[in-house]
């Protein structure tokens, strides 16, 4: 569905992102993951034909390019900003987003009740964007992404500032839209929400990638190490470890925890372990 | 005060963050000053001349000696045309005034001491009232000091008409002679108390171009509203444009299977419409509240047309380069105040010094006025205000051409 072939992208002097090669398979929910500032948006703007790579090809639905206007109709794109407007009704901004995309005066109407009925926004759809709050906005902005049914969505962090419910909401949506048979591109900073719905991965970080793999094998491959939970004053740490019994004993010896356990690893864990502590800046 | 000093502190640095808001609070006013400094006369070319049309309907050596005068004015250019191309300059806006001597001037100049309306009159394009009131003024001291040169001569030649018809009743003769006697007198009374106005008058009138409505204030005022309308929505589509390329909805469009070319396209389309209705709602109001008339209606619409364009291309031009709503609007106000301020819409073109009023020539709002008023009530010919139709139209096209490869750069950086 989407290849990548050794993309670079130089903005003046600084390299966002250093020569990335992938490919994801149609139907798959793929997980685009790094840290601030590695690349990702910067990635899928190239993907949505928004930026021209400096270097290297890609190549979506069968090879076609997406700076190529009719390409990206098989495109949804779902921006990181709420690239909504707020002057515009929940029905005006879909019914706007719809028609931009080709979606033909015919299927407009059931397009749009499709994705307000997905979204929940069928009783506010007649209220101005700017009045709604940040979960709906962000629901609205995904729906907008969504009239023109295209093969491959495209989400840019789509559950910042999102409740469990909303969220869960979104989720739901995604999973089901990839039940339909559309393939998504998933990027987050949340690594539960990508292993929950992830079957494979890139993280990258710093523009380069630096794990392409599926998650469950990043989890049991990628981290040869056990994760123990311990509970030391008011704090809980995780400690990732290969030898737990070592560690727990240089725990003890400091008498310095009330409790520990020893929890399954989770893509967090390789996330960190891969990334580093550091603040990205 | 710790706190209020930080509050300021921050305020000043946002302003000066911001590298436009710099350019608009310190090099705006600058420029502003430069340029009424140079309005007030602060860079001296030279004072400007006024051009007067003359026509001579006399032809007597009167006439030409009167002309010849006024050629010597320093502060007058007289050009001399017939009747019909004089009023047709006038009613086009090219000469603000024009100046009839009427026929047997100099046979009845003796006794205009008698008349208070010498053989002279004025016609004056409305949108210019006060380069006539100015020109009454000088015209009269002209026409008064040259009918002094001749006072003795008129006095003699009076005196001989009354000497022919009354000169066989010596009462009366001797009464008029002993009047004249006394003229004579107080000849160097007249040189010596300049007060032209007290003995004569140039009667002066609104032009009359054959086919040419006489236009009340409101039609001279609306079409510069118009143009400040345009402005403002100008203004406020290139902040929305701004806005949109900043919170991401120009690239959720640009994302859609949709060109660069018919984003803009769809842009351009969009401020153009706004500037029509614009168009239409001051001549809607002005037709129906003020009673306005527009002589030219199609022609008004086609201007109308090629205006909304021309300054939509400029609105493209000017948002390609602001990266904020505040610099989009500060920018298209002030790049328009600038262009006014040329193109006559806040100075009187012709109170402006030589060097400045050149300048007007090239203003698009020069222009812009140039056209409405030309369809609107000068009755003006294509043909007659072709140079700006033609230059307005290049504007919009090389600021849209330009305007769009800027933005397509910097989109696709
Ligand atoms: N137009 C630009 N000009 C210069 N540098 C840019 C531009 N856009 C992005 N960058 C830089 O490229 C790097 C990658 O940015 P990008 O937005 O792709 O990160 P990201 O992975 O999406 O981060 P986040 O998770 O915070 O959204 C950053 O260091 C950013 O400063
Ligand atoms: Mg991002």
């Amino acid at each position: 569905m989407l290849q990548l072939k050794n993309i670079t992208k130089v903005f003046s002097s600084f390299t966002a992102v250093n020569n990335i090669t992938l490919h994801v398979n149609t139907g798959e929910i793929f997980g685009f993951l790094g840290p601030n500032g590695a690349g990702k948006s910067t990635s899928i703007n190239m993907i949505c034909g928004l930026l021209k790579p400096t270097e290297g090809e890609i190549l979506i639905c069968g090879g076609k390019d997406p700076s190529n206007s009719e390409t990206r109709k098989a495109i949804g794109y779902v921006p990181q900003s709420l690239a909504i407007y707020n002057e515009l009704t929940a029905l005006e901004n879909l019914r706007f987003f719809g028609r931009i995309n080709g979606v033909p005066q015919k299927l407009l109407k059931s397009r749009i009740s499709k994705a307000l009925s997905m979204t929940g926004l069928e009783r506010k759809k007649n209220q101005p964007a700017g009045k709604f709050s940040g979960g709906m906005k962000r629901r609205l902005n995904i729906g907008c992404a969504l009239l023109h049914d295209p093969e491959l969505i495209i989400l840019d962090e789509p559950t910042v500032g999102v409740d469990p419910q909303s969220r869960n909401r979104i989720f739901e949506n995604i999973q089901e839209l990839n039940k339909e048979g559309k393939t998504i591109i998933y990027t987050t900073h949340y690594m539960e929400e990508a292993q929950k719905l992830c079957k494979n991965v890139v993280i990258i970080d710093a523009g380069e990638i630096i794990a392409l793999d599926s998650v469950s094998n990043l989890i049991h491959n990628r981290l040869d190490k056990t994760v123990i939970e311990a509970v030391i004053g008011n704090q809980t740490i995780s400690i990732k470890t290969d030898d737990p019994v070592k560690e727990l004993e240089k725990l003890q010896k400091n008498n310095k925890f009330k409790s520990f356990q020893i929890r399954e690893k989770t893509l967090e864990d390789v996330f960190l372990d891969l990334t580093g502590k550091k603040i990205r800046d | 005060m710790k706190i209020i000093f930080s509050i300021a502190v921050k305020d000043l640095k946002l302003i000066f963050r911001d590298k436009s808001g710099v350019f608009f609070i310190f090099l705006f006013p600058v420029i502003y000053a430069v340029l009424f400094g140079g309005f007030f006369g602060g860079f001296s070319g030279g004072a400007k001349k006024t051009v007067l049309v003359v026509v001579d309907n006399d032809k007597s050596d009167r006439s030409a000696e009167f002309i010849k005068n006024l050629r010597k004015n320093p502060s007058l250019e007289i050009l001399e045309k017939n009747l019909i191309t004089a009023r047709n300059n006038v009613g086009n806006g090219k000469i603000p005034v024009l100046l009839k001597i009427e026929k047997n001037f100099g046979a009845n100049l003796p006794e205009s001491i008698f008349k208070s309306r010498p053989g002279i009159s004025m016609e004056y394009d409305p949108s210019k009232i006060y380069v006539s009131q100015m020109l009454q003024g000088l015209l009269l001291k002209e026409f008064y000091n040259f009918w002094l040169l001749g006072l003795p001569e008129h006095i003699s030649v009076i005196r001989k008409r009354f000497t022919k018809t009354f000169g066989s009743t010596p009462l009366v003769s001797d009464t008029v002679n002993q009047w004249f006697d006394q003229t004579q007198q107080i000849l160097p009374l007249f040189r010596k108390h300049n007060s032209p106005g007290l003995m004569f008058s140039i009667p002066s009138s609104v032009i009359s171009k054959p086919d040419q409505s006489s236009p009340g204030p409101f039609d001279i005022s609306f079409p510069q509203g118009i143009i400040w309308g345009i402005i403002g929505a100008t203004a406020v589509f290139a902040v929305s444009f701004v806005n949109e390329k900043n919170n991401g909805t120009l690239a959720r469009i640009r994302a859609a299977p949709v060109s660069l070319w018919q984003i803009i396209s769809g842009k351009l389309l969009g401020s153009m419409i706004t500037i029509l209705m614009v168009i239409f709602v001051m001549t809607f109001i002005s037709t129906f509240i003020f009673s306005t008339v527009i002589t030219q209606v199609v022609w008004f619409a086609v201007y109308a047309i090629l205006m909304s364009f021309s300054f939509s291309g400029m609105m493209l031009f000017v948002s390609s380069f602001a990266k904020t709503e505040q610099s989009a609007s500060g920018l298209t106000w002030s790049v328009f105040m600038l262009l006014a301020m040329l193109g006559g819409g806040m100075i009187p073109v012709h109170f402006m010094p030589e060097w400045m009023s050149e300048v007007t020539l090239y203003s698009p709002v020069g222009w812009a006025i140039k056209i409405l008023e030309a369809s609107a009530w000068r009755n003006s010919t294509f043909t007659e205000v072709l140079p700006q139709t033609f230059f307005l139209l290049i504007t919009g096209i090389l600021c849209f051409i330009v305007g769009s490869a800027v933005l397509k750069k910097s989109l696709e950086k």
